[in-house]
């Protein structure tokens, strides 16, 4: 009796408010079909999928600069804001260049290349770096600082030659 | 007229203005939030000088070239700012319009930048529909339903941005499960979603170490932040739980604050702008 009851408050309500609902649904309708169909976000329709994929083995590109020390640095870590201060650019052409390298697209992998080698030229000069193709279960990574899979794709210089 | 004096809500009319009233108040308070959001924005003031200014452009800035944008964007923000704190003073329907216009522009300009900043958007879609506000200084009773009716739609809009994120989840992990992948419902998820986005940084998070090496408890964590989430949907309907839905939601944003070092400060405000201070204690919507 109280749910026939409820059932018709909501349908009362909804009534009451249908034309309101065409907004909500437009919105959906064009935020999931987008985000269903691997499509990149149109602005302002974001599909909140935040944190909704839980990373059973991670691919990761990343670059490293070698330290006069024989070390390698992280290309996040040069500035002092770690992660937060690498541009998004930088981010993506990490990965972009570990992509073309692999999949041997010599085009993308000379615009990658040189957007890296830019970013480095102006943080650090010049010297030589290090791309890692680094495979790895996240948790255990954090835990234990083991990768799965760790190799080497490409070394490449930057800034003046230290030939 | 004192609108407060009738305690007891026994008079419905009485009521409805009381709650009319209390809207008004609350929409003044969210456009005094949009005016201090521009305002903490006029810290990239020094880029407004920078030409050429780098896009990767979102569809509203297409037309905007590296030199016309650092222009464009501080003409934006600048008037976003003075529009909002108008708004805030001048309950005008015409000038909530124009921010809502001139606030499109400034997010997709901010967004153009970097990487799309979804923080932002429950603002932006908030500000937009309440464009559709009528004036509040009106003493029509149907003006003063219709006012709370556009109000009401803002408060969905953003539960339902929080529902979408909760279903987002839930879908994933259907096909998760489907591929023979952990999904959230493996009590190590909480722990790999949170090792992995640290991994990205440098895993300097207040609490996130801790999380990844007590996985039990960060998975009551996201298992609760999913029923959040998913409850938003049920409050779009019910506004009784409204109050402690926004509890909930403000909660797991300072837990992912504190756990993940992502902060979303704006959202905290708008939950509790538009879901704590404007929930009527005697609601009969």
């Amino acid at each position: 009796m109280a749910a026939t009851e409820y059932s018709r408050k909501l349908a009362r309500r909804f009534r009451r408010y249908r034309n309101w609902t065409i907004l909500p649904a437009v919105y959906v309708a064009i935020a999931w079909s987008n985000w269903a169909l691997g499509r990149v976000e149109i602005y302002p329709f974001a599909p909140w999928a935040m944190f909704n994929d839980v990373p059973n083995s991670v691919t990761r590109f990343t670059v490293y600069v070698d330290e006069r020390d024989g070390g390698l640095r992280p290309i996040w870590s040069l500035n002092a804001k770690g992660i937060n201060g690498l541009p998004l650019k930088i981010y993506r052409a990490q990965t972009e260049l570990g992509r073309a390298i692999e999949h041997r697209n010599a085009d993308e992998e000379q615009v990658a290349l040189r957007v890296l080698s830019d970013y480095l030229k102006a943080t650090c000069g010049k010297g030589q770096a290090l791309l890692k193709k680094e495979v790895f279960d996240p948790a255990n990574l954090f835990r234990d600082g083991v990768f799965d899979v760790e190799e080497q794709l490409l070394r490449f210089e930057f800034g003046e030659s230290t030939e | 007229m004192n609108y407060f004096q009738d305690q007891n809500n026994a008079n419905p009319l009485l009521r409805q203005t009381q709650s009319f009233v209390q809207t008004t108040f609350v929409v003044r308070a969210f456009y005094a939030l949009l005016t201090a959001h521009c305002f903490v924005s006029l810290r990239d003031w020094q880029l407004w000088f920078a030409t050429p200014l780098n896009l990767k452009p979102v569809w509203a800035t297409f037309w905007l070239t590296s030199t016309t944008a650092p222009t464009i964007w501080a003409i934006t923000t600048v008037f976003a700012l003075i529009l909002c704190g108008l708004c805030a003073w001048l309950p005008k329907t015409h000038l909530r319009i124009a921010a809502a216009i001139l606030l499109f522009m400034h997010f997709a300009i901010e967004d153009s930048r970097d990487t799309i900043r979804h923080g932002e958007h429950g603002l932006l879609w908030v500000s937009v529909i309440l464009a559709f506000l009528p004036n509040d200084r009106c003493s029509e009773r149907r003006r003063q339903v219709r006012y709370q009716r556009v109000f009401y739609l803002a408060q969905s809009m953003i539960l339902l941005f929080y529902g979408m994120a909760g279903g987002v989840k839930v879908l994933t992990a259907i096909v998760q499960g489907m591929r023979g992948e952990r999904t959230f419902l493996n009590p190590d998820a909480a722990a790999l979603v949170i090792s992995e986005w640290l991994q990205r940084g440098e895993g300097t998070s207040l609490l996130g170490s801790w999380m990844i090496h007590h996985p039990i408890v960060a998975w009551g964590g996201l298992l609760a932040s999913v029923v959040v989430e998913l409850a938003c949907l049920i409050a779009i309907v019910s506004h009784r739980i409204r109050p402690l839905v926004a509890v909930g939601l403000i909660g797991m944003h300072v837990s992912i604050g504190l756990i993940m070092d992502v902060w979303f400060p704006e959202n905290v405000a708008l939950l509790a702008i538009l879901l704590l201070a404007a929930h009527k204690k005697n609601s009969r919507r």
